[in-house]
């Protein structure tokens, strides 16, 4: 009988196929999320030459991202948007398969692609239709192009997979103008690895790249963009303790991990290398104390990260199976340890598909209650959502934000204009305007029709839907 | 390393401990005013007492081994009279004639005293052989140390020795210590207890690497050495030389432990005498082979610690030296350790069964005081451990000792009676009950269980502590993992197959048997031989099940004896044949006792020699400019018999013990030197390779009475042809593991 040889592709293509089914079966986990659906307006209006009003408030390059979602949405809806980000998911499980192989071999390479696709945020952002996903993947295939020309043999070669390196930091850069924080670790990691001559090559073309982008496009005035990230960051800053704990919430494990990697037999460096690579955003979230999008941002980190932690687990796996020298005991312990952090993985992914509302009850109230041309007000600035996902029955129905129809000056609670329901959601879309400010006028004019209580996984949030008297 | 590296590293190396302990008593500090758990008060103290309990242990080991003294032997005293005191009770009689003979051929002049309280007539009839004086109680009361002290009443030299049963001396072992007592206030003078089974059960061997790491390597390494420092050395029961006068100062051996030896040096020291430490090996004996003897060995220290501990506390006993009391309260409060490791093995269990932290949170501000603390803690003991600690074998054996150390001192409740000294059952055909193993086994099921209950919990949603949950997951599996090793290293061991540790060695042997009518004869390597037994290396075949005859051409006298094939295992390559076979020696009667003394002072030491037990640390590598590895040709092991002739002589027998493609190395009795030209022909079955090269690298080993060298050779003037065939056989050799 012919012996079965299992090859690491063959070992790969299982750790893929794995995260494509747990993402395609479970594509409808939650309603759109608010990020989503404005990556896909901006990426339809840029499709349909429109003016963009959005685009000059993103905080990444509408015509990277925005404009494939919207040609998924084209394609699928938001499954379709979604799937785009799954694509980048898989390509990026491949990528840190290859960096790691070629940086650790091929055994650690195969660990380290499947703790990235085990990790909750990868699965996660696999089938979140916003920039992240496509962002990590030009940053992990920026990495990945650097540790290549560390092995290839010719000059011309890693001449080529420096600017390739250079040409994929540059995309990651405009697809989420976050990343350039990136830049200063991967270059003093080319003038370690090749010198200040080849560190300039990487470094410059983003630099002079982004920079014309920024000045050929009116609409992405530099000005503009940096003045709305910092008032982003400003707007969300939390204590010190808080973000500490909400930034290392999403890397403790791997960075666990990561540590005992430090103390490999082999490969040590390479472990304290790759967590000083994984730190810039990690120190920049610390630094700024912003909370915004932390959770997401922290993937950016785990690309690093997770192939010193899987320096970690075959270290722990040596460490645990001590003394005993079989090759199956060891085998055993890091299954164990890939078990562990699988479990960990799934519980935070169930964690993040619950992390934003699920306003499924508040479209299924108005798919069934709701008619065309109505106007709706609400507390939070989710109006996009329903516009998003109800306009295929009502395209005429506003969506606006209950600030939008204050009578500013009028001594009594008052609406400037005609509002058919109010929808008041205090603790998420609505936290910062809540629904107290015009409770009175609220109770005066509209009854309540349908009260909901939206599960998180980090708690409970009422939401209620006022109609007209 | 050079004398500024050394003295660089062992700076570096204090440095890292004090900044360790500073660290570990922040952290203490930190955990017990900021981390409780409230809700699970006792728990929470459990945990942060077992942690306090490794720090102290390891404060007292910094202590300890802070600046290790070696000495010089100095020049042997003449004209003292010395006893040496042999106490036995049940060990047989084939090992005590071993340390008999070894005791006869010590060159020092001596009396040898075997005190059997076993009062054995076939012992008292060994004695009467072998020419030793022979003692047995009456009355067996005190175990030991009664024993001894029955010795002494029948002494009057100014200084015994005394030697464990399974312990035999080197002939120079008096000589190396007796100049020690120029020092008119030194009571005893201690070597360490070498161990040659190698296999045993407190033994891990890596034959491949030639490492070898012993349980008792780091106390006789290194903490003796350190006590020494401290004047705090102490005796260890065996291998010593003590002063008469010192004893009679503390009424002779102590008797109110069963640890009569640490008991005696307490009461020794404090009375003011001084101790010296020499760290050479100068008598080996036998390691508890199975994890059963080893359990009753460490059931008796313990126990004998307890009774120090609670009858004569060095704190509290008058007339010791500070440091003396801070190194025997470290020798004397680690069976605790097995209240301190029951904590840590239940805790990941309880956790992840339960949810209850013995703590407020296990969070990233936990990890950040736990994960530098751990890992400079790890660093300084690994570092002041000079090599020898090898934290995860400890480790192990803690796991392996845990419910022993709780055993001992829940003993402590029961009448005297179930208290007695039990001799630890050396060098004999045993097995060990299953039920040793029932520990291990349920802190490894235990674990397991807790990991999968919890993350099912955690998976079906019902818990949401999933970053506590993992890290005692892991905790757990490390747990597992200690618990796992010692099981399989047990099983391995549960039983002793063999009376004898074989001793790797390449002694060359003459093969003949009878083949119809006429002789045949065959050369080969013994690669392991004890009096029993031999496995040897012939290219050819050796008939099974037939008997042979053997000449064990051991330095300077060939030893005569018979043998029969029990196992055979040939391998090919090409037309040639190797095989290698298992001899049990039937027929050696009137030169056992040479090949014992061959084995004793030549074998052992060699055999040793060849394995490194200490390994580099991290500042040893950093410091040291020399390299780790050098590149040279892959050898083979080879063991092969060949005629080996110097500078055109004659040839002689010797063996290859490994070969490359472009040099071997010979072990050769014949006089050899750096330079020389030598001609070295294996026997095929019908024809032979020679081999010709100059001798690079000259290495003296085995003893002044059986000298042997060992030679590098580098192959000249020889055709590809017989390297490669030589190669091809030693790879085929190989195979034969």
């Amino acid at each position: 009988m012919k012996r079965l040889h299992i090859r690491p592709r063959h070992l790969l293509l299982l750790v893929l196929l794995y995260g494509m089914l747990v993402t395609v079966f479970d594509l409808d986990y939650n309603s759109v999320f608010i990020d989503e659906v404005y990556h896909i307006m901006m990426g339809r209006e840029l499709l349909r030459g429109e003016p963009c009003l959005g685009c000059p408030f993103a905080t990444g390059s509408p015509r990277i991202h925005p404009t494939l979602a919207a040609i998924g949405d084209i394609a699928g809806g938001i499954h379709g948007a979604r799937i785009v980000s799954l694509l980048f998911g898989l390509g990026l499980t491949a990528t840190v398969y290859l960096a790691s192989a070629l940086l650790l071999g091929e055994a650690l390479g195969i660990l380290a692609a499947a703790l990235f696709m085990f990790t909750g945020q990868t699965l996660y952002l696999s089938k979140l239709a916003t920039y992240d996903m496509t962002a990590a993947f030009f940053l992990g295939a920026s990495f990945c192009m650097l540790v290549l020309s560390t092995r290839v043999a010719s000059e011309r070669h890693r001449a080529f997979a420096i600017v390739f390196g250079s040409i994929a930091l540059l995309l990651a850069a405009i697809t989420k103008y976050l990343l350039p924080v990136f830049m200063p670790a991967l270059g003093l990691y080319v003038l370690f690895s090749h010198g200040w001559r080849r560190t300039m090559l990487y470094c410059a073309l983003p630099i002079v790249a982004l920079g014309a982008l920024y000045v050929a496009f009116e609409q992405f005035a530099p000005g503009a963009i940096v003045g709305g990230q910092i008032e982003t960051y400003r707007v969300v800053t939390v204590p010190l303790k808080t973000i500490f704990e909400w930034a290392f919430r999403w890397i403790a494990f791997v960075l666990l991990l990561a540590v005992f990697g430090i103390f490999h037999e082999k490969h040590g460096k390479r472990a304290a290398m790759l967590i000083a690579l994984g730190s810039p955003i990690i120190i920049l979230h610390l630094f700024t104390r912003a909370e915004q999008s932390v959770n997401k941002n922290m993937i950016f980190a785990i690309i690093f990260l997770v192939p010193a932690a899987a320096l970690g687990v075959d270290h722990m796996a040596r460490l645990f199976s001590s003394g005993t020298r079989s090759r199956a005991v060891r085998v055993l312990f890091t299954t164990a340890i890939v078990v562990i952090f699988w479990a960990y993985g799934v519980f935070n992914l169930k964690w993040l598909e619950r992390q934003y509302p699920d306003v499924t009850p508040v479209i299924e109230f108005f798919d069934e209650n709701g008619f065309d041309g109505m106007v709706v007000a609400m507390n939070g600035w989710d109006g996009v959502i329903y516009e998003y996902t109800l306009a295929g029955r009502f395209p005429r129905a506003k969506w606006i934000n209950l600030r939008d129809v204050e009578a500013a000056d009028s001594p009594e609670p008052a609406f400037i204009a005609h509002v058919d329901f109010v929808v008041c959601e205090d603790l998420f879309y609505g936290k910062l305007t809540p629904c107290s400010r015009w409770q009175a006028y609220i109770d005066r004019d509209f009854t309540l029709v349908r009260n909901f209580s939206i599960e998180h996984s980090w708690g409970f949030t009422d939401a209620a839907i006022y109609g007209r008297r | 390393m050079n004398q500024t590296e050394r003295s660089r590293g062992e700076n570096l190396r204090r440095a890292v401990a004090i900044v360790s302990a500073v660290v570990t008593l922040y952290y203490l500090y930190w955990r017990v005013t900021s981390t409780f758990n409230q809700h699970a008060l006792f728990f929470s103290w459990s945990l942060w007492i077992a942690e306090c309990f490794g720090a102290i242990t390891t404060f007292l080991f910094f202590f300890a081994v802070w600046r290790p003294r070696h000495r010089e032997a100095p020049p042997a005293l003449p004209g003292r009279t010395v006893d040496v005191l042999i106490p036995t009770k049940n060990e047989s009689v084939a090992v005590l004639r071993k340390t008999l003979l070894a005791c006869n051929d010590l060159r020092y002049p001596h009396r040898t005293l075997l005190l059997d309280d076993g009062n054995r007539p076939e012992v008292k009839g060994l004695c009467a052989e072998l020419g030793c004086v022979y003692l047995a109680r009456e009355t067996h009361e005190d175990a030991k140390a009664g024993n001894v002290n029955f010795g002494l009443k029948h002494s009057t030299a100014e200084f015994v020795a005394i030697f464990d049963a399974d312990h035999a001396p080197l002939p120079w072992f008096i000589d190396r210590l007796i100049g020690y007592f120029a020092d008119e206030k030194l009571a005893f003078a201690q070597a360490p207890q070498e161990f040659y089974n190698i296999d045993s059960f407190q033994h891990r061997a890596d034959h491949e690497k030639k490492y070898v790491w012993t349980e008792q390597g780091l106390f006789y390494n290194l903490i003796q050495p350190g006590r020494d420092r401290w004047e705090a050395a102490y005796f260890v029961g065996s291998c010593a030389i003590m002063r008469r006068e010192a004893l009679d100062d503390v009424g002779g051996f102590a008797t109110g432990s069963i640890t009569e030896d640490m008991l005696t040096s307490i009461k020794i020291h404090a009375r003011g005498w001084k101790s010296a430490y020499h760290l050479e090996p100068l008598a080996y004996g036998i390691a508890a082979e199975t994890i059963h003897p080893f359990h009753i060995q460490r059931r008796r220290w313990s126990l004998g610690g307890w009774q120090v501990f609670f009858t004569a506390n060095p704190l509290f006993v008058r007339g010791l030296t500070f440091p003396q009391r801070l190194c025997y309260l470290g020798s004397l409060i680690y069976p605790i350790e097995g209240f301190q490791k029951l904590v840590f093995y239940v805790t990941p269990p309880i956790v992840l069964f339960t949810g209850v932290l013995p703590m407020q949170a296990l969070d990233i501000t936990y990890l950040m005081h736990f994960v530098p603390y751990y890992a400079l803690a790890l660093f300084a003991y690994n570092e002041m451990g000079r090599g020898y600690a090898g934290y995860i074998l400890l480790e192990q054996f803690s796991m392996g000792k845990f419910v022993t150390y709780l055993e001992s001192f829940f003993s402590l409740l029961l009448p005297r009676r179930a208290r007695r000294f039990k001799v630890t059952p050396k060098g004999e055909r045993a097995s060990s009950p299953h039920a040793l193993l029932a520990p291990q086994i349920l802190v490894a099921g235990g674990s397991v269980l807790g990991i999968v209950f919890a993350l099912w919990m955690l998976l079906a949603g019902r818990r949401t502590d999933e970053f506590i949950i993992a890290v005692n997951s892991l905790w757990a599996l490390f747990n597992s993992g200690l618990a796992l090793a010692i099981i399989l290293y047990a099983r391995t061991k549960f039983e002793q197959r063999r009376g004898d540790f074989r001793l790797f060695d390449a002694v060359p042997v003459r093969v003949s048997w009878d083949e119809g009518g006429s002789t045949a004869h065959r050369n080969a390597v013994a690669e392991d031989a004890t009096e029993t037994g031999l496995s040897i290396v012939a290219a050819g075949e050796i008939p099974k099940n037939r008997d042979l005859g053997l000449e064990i051409e051991l330095p300077r006298v060939t030893v005569r004896a018979t043998g029969h094939v029990k196992h055979a295992k040939t391998a090919a390559a090409g037309n040639d044949v190797v095989g290698r076979f298992g001899v049990a020696v039937t027929g050696i009667t009137e030169e056992l006792d040479t090949l014992s003394r061959y084995l004793r002072e030549s074998g052992v030491a060699k055999f040793l020699a060849e394995y490194s037990t200490r390994y580099r640390t991290y500042l040893d590598k950093r410091l040291s400019k020399e390299p780790e590895h050098r590149e040279r040709a892959a050898r083979f092991p080879a063991h092969l018999p060949a005629a080996i002739g110097v500078n055109g002589g004659r040839h002689s027998l010797g063996a290859i013990r490994n070969v490359s493609n472009t040099g071997m190395l010979l072990a050769t009795r014949d006089v050899i030197a750096a330079g020389d030209r030598v001609s070295v022909e294996v026997a095929f079955r019908d024809d032979a390779a020679t081999l010709r090269g100059i001798v690079v690298r000259i290495i003296e080993r085995g003893s002044e009475e059986y000298p042997e060298w060992v030679a590098g050779v580098r192959f000249e003037d020889t055709g590809v042809d017989a390297i490669n065939r030589v190669v091809a056989i030693a790879t085929a050799l190989s195979t034969l593991r």
